[in-house]
């Protein structure tokens, strides 16, 4: 029984198994291309002003030719440098798509993968449930019918598996083809112009060394990134369990444990709070995986800082199995569940909606319950 | 981040389906196995799950209607058996089993006011 289950399970995944490892990429790794490219852009563009700021200084300072020539050479240099920039922002831009697009294509494979896994196991319980069926005769064409519809259902998942894989790398050949179809001019231009080593000697700065330490550094840091990981199913909540916890409303809802339920009290204290992009100062300013990371930390519970990292602890299964503290996950945003149907979340400002799946065009992970 | 082990998701499978096997078995053992039956006159029709006749009683009066009408009524009885074992199946498997499962089988609950809905007891709990 066990050793027809695995043959079943194996070739029942194959493809979906052979797509995952077509997208297969290291999150971390483009997350740190990025934002070495980011750090790359800054440096560059402090140069820049940096540049500007000598100009400006030395046209006041000093006349005749030989100033003159060292102001022109530095406004060409500075239009460089602009150049360089705005072909670097298109760049930045398409590589956070195309994490995108791959990051999607994986949710959708893991997806289809799921429901196949669950489709076998539907099948293989109910064909355990068919051996009991008296007289043994009539056993046959029972199990014929469960397999031949789990057949129909695996390999009408499968097409499906196969139509998101072609949609992702059609869409990561798009990304590329515009990318590439823009001749870069920067890397010419930028040389063009020679400057004396001295024009930048007293800043005591160089942007380009700065961005190449940044852009390998970036690559081998961080950890998780955007991906939907593999986690335990959450076990609901037991009798003589849970942490009453009072909502705004006034109702009373039983959070999960006591770590879950500070982290409620903790968000809920934080209502009203303004939204600030990459904000974790309670109190002032948040955004979302601030308010959620920084309400699990005041309960003793150390979450990940960005949303799509937090889907950690065990997954719940399904929206009605819901309880406080509970994350609700997109590539782009997280909300933390208070109970009675409702959530948490860092909008402008930190307010309380109705628990969704739905935001703005990201896509949606999952459910997770950071305590499970 | 873990990558998808299959292993674990095969072993996984396997034993959900042989702990919803022997729940199933459990209960059949107390409830007995499950058969369907119909009776009409003086003809009992049984069937297994599925439809599989396990058994046909005909009393001698019911000759006299001629052969064209027992043949009818037998099958008619048969039809009415299967959906009762199927009805029965329903009931015992459905906290187990998928419906999408039991459907695929056959297995469908009767409706109260339906024409083949149980009117009597077999002596059975259900």
């Amino acid at each position: 029984m066990t050793e027809h289950t695995d043959q079943l399970v194996r070739h029942g995944l194959d493809t979906t198994n052979q797509f995952a490892q077509k997208l297969r990429h290291d999150p971390a790794a483009i997350g740190g291309a990025r934002d070495a490219h980011v750090a790359l852009r800054t440096s560059v563009g402090r140069t820049r002003d940096v540049a500007s700021d000598q100009r400006v200084s030395l046209a006041s300072a000093s006349s005749g030719a030989t100033a003159d020539r060292a102001t022109a050479t530095s406004r060409s240099l500075e239009q460089e440098v602009q150049d360089l920039l705005d072909e670097s922002a298109e760049i930045e831009q398409a590589v956070a798509e195309a994490a995108e697009t791959l990051h999607v294509g994986e949710i959708k494979n893991d997806q289809v993968r799921d429901q196949i896994i669950k489709e076998i196991s539907a099948s293989m319980k109910a064909l355990e449930a068919v051996k009991t069926i008296q007289p043994p005769e009539s056993r046959g064409a029972a199990s014929r019918d469960i397999l031949m519809k789990l057949q129909t259902k695996i390999s009408q998942l499968t097409g499906q598996a196969a139509t998101f894989s072609e949609q992702t790398i059609n869409d990561l050949t798009a990304i590329g083809t515009r990318l590439g179809g823009e001749q870069t001019t920067s890397a010419s231009s930028a040389s063009s112009t020679k400057v004396g080593s001295s024009f930048n000697s007293n800043s005591g700065y160089s942007g380009g060394s700065d961005g190449g330490g940044g852009g390998g550094g970036g690559g081998g840091g961080g950890g998780g990134a955007v991906h939907k990981p593999r986690l335990p199913v959450a076990i609901p909540p037991q009798p003589g369990t849970g942490v009453a916890i009072n909502l705004p409303g006034g109702k009373q809802v039983m959070a999960p444990n006591e770590t879950a339920a500070k982290a409620v009290r903790n968000a809920l204290s934080q209502l009203g709070v303004p939204y600030v992009w990459g904000g974790t100062a309670r109190g002032v300013g948040l955004d979302c995986s601030g308010l959620t990371m920084t309400s699990y930390q005041d309960a003793g519970l150390q979450l990940p800082r960005t949303a799509a990292q937090q889907t950690v602890g065990a997954e719940v299964p399904s929206i009605d199995q819901l309880l406080p503290g509970d994350l609700v996950v997109w590539s782009g945003h997280v909300a933390m569940v208070i109970g009675d149907g409702q959530m948490i979340e860092a909008g402008d400002p930190v307010h309380v909606s109705k628990i969704r799946t739905t935001n703005a065009g990201q896509s949606f992970i999952g459910f997770y319950r950071p305590t499970g | 981040m873990a990558d998808f082990d299959i292993d674990l998701a095969s072993a996984r499978i396997a034993e959900q389906a042989s702990r919803a096997g022997a729940e199933v078995s459990a209960r059949l053992a107390r409830s007995g196995p499950v058969v369907g039956k119909a009776s009409s006159g003086g003809i009992e029709v049984q069937v297994a799950p599925g439809g599989l006749l396990t058994g046909v009683t005909i009393h001698r009066s019911e000759l006299r209607h001629g052969s064209a009408v027992l043949a009818d009524r037998i099958f008619e009885l048969a039809q009415r058996a299967t959906r009762r074992a199927g009805d029965r199946m329903y009931h015992a498997l459905s906290s187990v089993v998928d419906t999408a499962q039991l459907e695929t089988l056959g297995y469908e609950p009767i409706p109260d006011d339906d024409p083949d809905a149980e009117t009597y007891s077999y002596g059975e709990s259900r």
